[in-house]
């Protein structure tokens, strides 16, 4: 340590102390003025002091306030050669013109002069120059003397300008400092501007678990004000709400093991916005100056997306218990209707058998009344019989249980065969029956049997409906000009029947829809046949609509896809 | 000689038409009211043809028609299902079930016996056939 690194305070003491024992050798100096030995001896020893100091020491002596001595220390700190060289110096003269506060140098010194006179002491700072020119900050103490019946003025000058680098260099420090937390005000402000435009509730807590802000939407959505917020303990918030167990548990015992913590749920009972379940995302962050921590909390309310997750897994149990209600609801259905079928084809069988037997006259002669009435008996049993195989087919159809083969087969062939089998019902109401195929109608790759119930239905119904002149089929291609894969299939039944009412137009393909009741009794039928029919053409990726005039007839006509054979 | 029809059948009014209808043409029918009776009699009578009803009591039709065709003596004689069960997959499982023939009823009489003729001329009766 040397002695400029002494502190000012221990500086002043040193001086004082020193001046101390001034006074004393003084006092025993007047005291035994008359031991003239004992007065050189204490002038001896005043003086070995004065010289041995390590502080630059010097005297000046009034009226003009010249030095008058100056110790080596004096010497080595102006840069004088020797004593001769300092004492031919004026106070002033080993000053710059001005002082820092631009007083003039003789003059302020004139004044501390002045002050040390009048008040024995005066410390104060002071830019002295060296005898090479060297300015250098110094600080000075003045005090008041009597020495030998005269009064001086003691002087010790300390150069201060390592402690002025330093004093500057912490000036400068803390000017950086300052500037540091300009820059870290901003990045605050950065970070806040992040923090609020965050959509989901975020706060940022210190390692107390105190707030230090949070976002907008935290305010907005947990409907808290920001002033009872800043500083709390999060636990305490809004009158303790947030005091919950999991949550005191991510903070106290995950986060400083993990220090960082995702998706971490948590079901709470608020107050203010009722029971509210939330994803916690928790960051554990060190600060950048000092050692601290902050956590980062953000908070994603999921309770509306639980909801409908739970909704939907309700409604996704509650749709299965359907299927499987309607699923089993649906076996029972097919199995009622498979008894049904059986337990009436059973009697029917003996109905129908036993009257075609009787007709064919195996067990005797009948007379013209007898075949008449057992013809109605085998009728209606063929009836019912027709009406049992087309509510089963219905219900295949409704079940997504009909079959569908599909295979080329011969279209023309088709036509001709079932044009056979309903000739003589035709011939028996005296209507012509005209088919015209096309010549580009031939083979299409389809399901044979469908198709040909399909024409059957039409056919039937159209001879059923029309009391006088003809029933017209029409087969044709339309063509598809760009692929000749997609090329269609048309067949129209025209008749020059009864016609069909537009506004009955629509019901036409339901089940069960035959118009007018009296109709069914005048022309039997299921009045399931059209609606049999539609389903089917649809099954073999087709169309039927209607046209009709009332009292004029009606045109069905269906298209399917013919799906032409491979030339290989 | 007149051939010899099996009717395994348990419904009294459809044993009788049938068994009406085929002795009209000229057929010997045995009746069998149940599964077991039938195979019984079967191997007894060693018959042209069976024709098997589907829903009998104690034994269904498809376990009759298995058994049948089970046994060495009796595997070519023709089995004709004639039954009530008509819906899908019904005459898959007879002719799994080693049918040879499956007729919906109701029957109908105007075409039963060329029908059940198909079946005869197809796999005809009696010994060396296989020879």
């Amino acid at each position: 340590m040397t002695q400029k690194d002494k502190t000012k305070e221990e500086f002043i003491e040193e001086i004082k102390l020193l001046q101390k024992r001034i006074a004393e050798l003084e006092k025993t100096d007047t005291e035994r003025k008359e031991a003239n030995e004992e007065l050189n001896a204490s002038e001896e020893k005043y003086r070995s002091l004065f010289i041995s100091s390590h502080d630059a020491a010097m005297i000046l002596e009034p009226p003009d306030w010249k030095f008058t001595a100056a110790n080596p220390a004096t010497l080595e700190m102006f840069k004088a050669k020797n004593e001769k060289e300092f004492l031919s110096y004026e106070p002033w003269g080993l000053s710059p013109k001005l002082q820092p506060d631009g007083r003039d140098s003789i003059e302020k010194a004139k004044e501390m002069i002045e002050t040390t006179m009048r008040e024995g002491s005066h410390f104060f700072n002071w830019v002295h120059k060296r005898i090479n020119g060297e300015e250098f900050f110094a600080d000075v103490l003045l005090s008041r003397v009597e020495y030998c019946g005269k009064v001086l003025v003691h002087a010790v000058v300390r150069d201060i300008t390592e402690r002025k680098e330093i004093e500057n260099g912490l000036e400068k420090a803390r000017k950086e400092l300052a500037a540091t937390k300009i820059s870290e005000d901003a990045a605050r402000e950065y970070a806040e501007s992040i923090i609020n435009t965050v959509r989901e509730p975020l706060i940022v807590l210190d390692q107390d678990l105190r707030i230090v802000t949070a976002s907008r939407s935290f305010y907005e959505f947990f409907k808290v004000k920001p002033e009872d917020t800043m500083g709390q303990l999060i636990y305490d918030l809004g009158n303790k709400q947030w005091d919950i167990p999991k949550l005191r548990e991510l903070l106290e015992t995950i986060l400083p093991q993990k220090a960082t913590f995702d998706n971490y749920e948590v079901k709470h009972d608020f107050a203010t916005i009722g029971r509210r379940i939330m994803l916690l995302n928790a960051r554990q962050i060190k600060r950048v100056l000092g050692k601290e921590r902050v956590i980062l909390l953000a908070i994603e309310d999921i309770t509306e997306r639980k909801e409908i997750e739970n909704g939907l897994e309700k409604a996704r149990k509650e749709l299965a218990v359907a299927r499987d209600r309607a699923e089993a609801a649906d076996r029972i259905k097919s199995a009622f209707l498979a008894t049904m079928s059986h337990e009436l084809r059973t009697p029917l069988n003996s109905i129908i058998g036993f009257t075609s037997l009787l007709l064919q006259g195996l067990t005797g002669p009948l007379n013209a009344e007898q075949t008449k009435q057992l013809r109605m008996v085998k009728d209606s049993g063929q009836h019912l019989l027709a009406l049992i195989n087309d509510v089963l087919d219905i219900s295949k159809i409704e079940a997504g249980e009909l079959e569908i083969t599909n295979a080329p087969f011969d279209l023309p062939e088709s036509i001709r065969k079932v044009v056979q089998t309903v000739t003589p019902l035709a011939k028996k109401k005296q209507l012509s029956l005209i088919a015209q195929i096309a010549p580009d109608v031939n083979r299409i790759t389809s399901d044979c049997w469908r198709v040909e119930q399909i024409l059957l239905n039409l056919l039937s119904n159209a001879i059923k409906f029309t009391e006088q002149g003809e029933v017209t089929l029409t087969a044709e291609i339309v063509p598809d000009t760009r692929d000749v894969a997609h090329s269609a299939l048309r067949i129209s039944v025209a008749d020059t029947g009864l016609g069909i009412k537009r506004e009955d137009l629509n019901k036409l393909f339901q089940p069960f829809r035959q118009l007018d009741t009296s109709l069914t009794r005048q022309h039997g039928g299921t009045g399931l046949g059209l609606a049999i029919c539609k389903r089917l053409v649809e099954r073999l990726g087709g169309t039927i609509t209607v046209e009709s005039e009332w009292g004029k007839g009606s045109t069905f006509r269906f298209t399917l896809p013919i799906h032409p054979e491979r030339k290989s | 000689m007149k051939r010899t029809i099996l009717l395994i059948e348990d419904n009294e009014q459809n044993l009788y038409l049938t068994t009406f209808l085929l002795e009209q043409n000229g057929f010997k029918v045995v009746p069998a009211r149940s599964g077991p009776e039938g195979i019984e009699l079967a191997g007894r009578i060693q018959p042209a043809l069976i024709i098997l009803d589907i829903q009998l009591p104690q034994m269904d039709g498809y376990a009759v028609a298995r058994e049948l065709k089970q046994n060495p003596a009796l595997k070519d004689v023709p089995i004709v299902a004639v039954t009530s069960y008509v819906m899908v997959g019904d005459r898959e499982r007879a002719l799994e079930a080693g049918c040879n023939g499956y007729i919906e009823k109701p029957i109908n009489p105007d075409t039963f016996i060329s029908q059940i003729e198909k079946y005869l001329k197809a796999q005809p009766a009696g010994e060396g056939s296989e020879s």
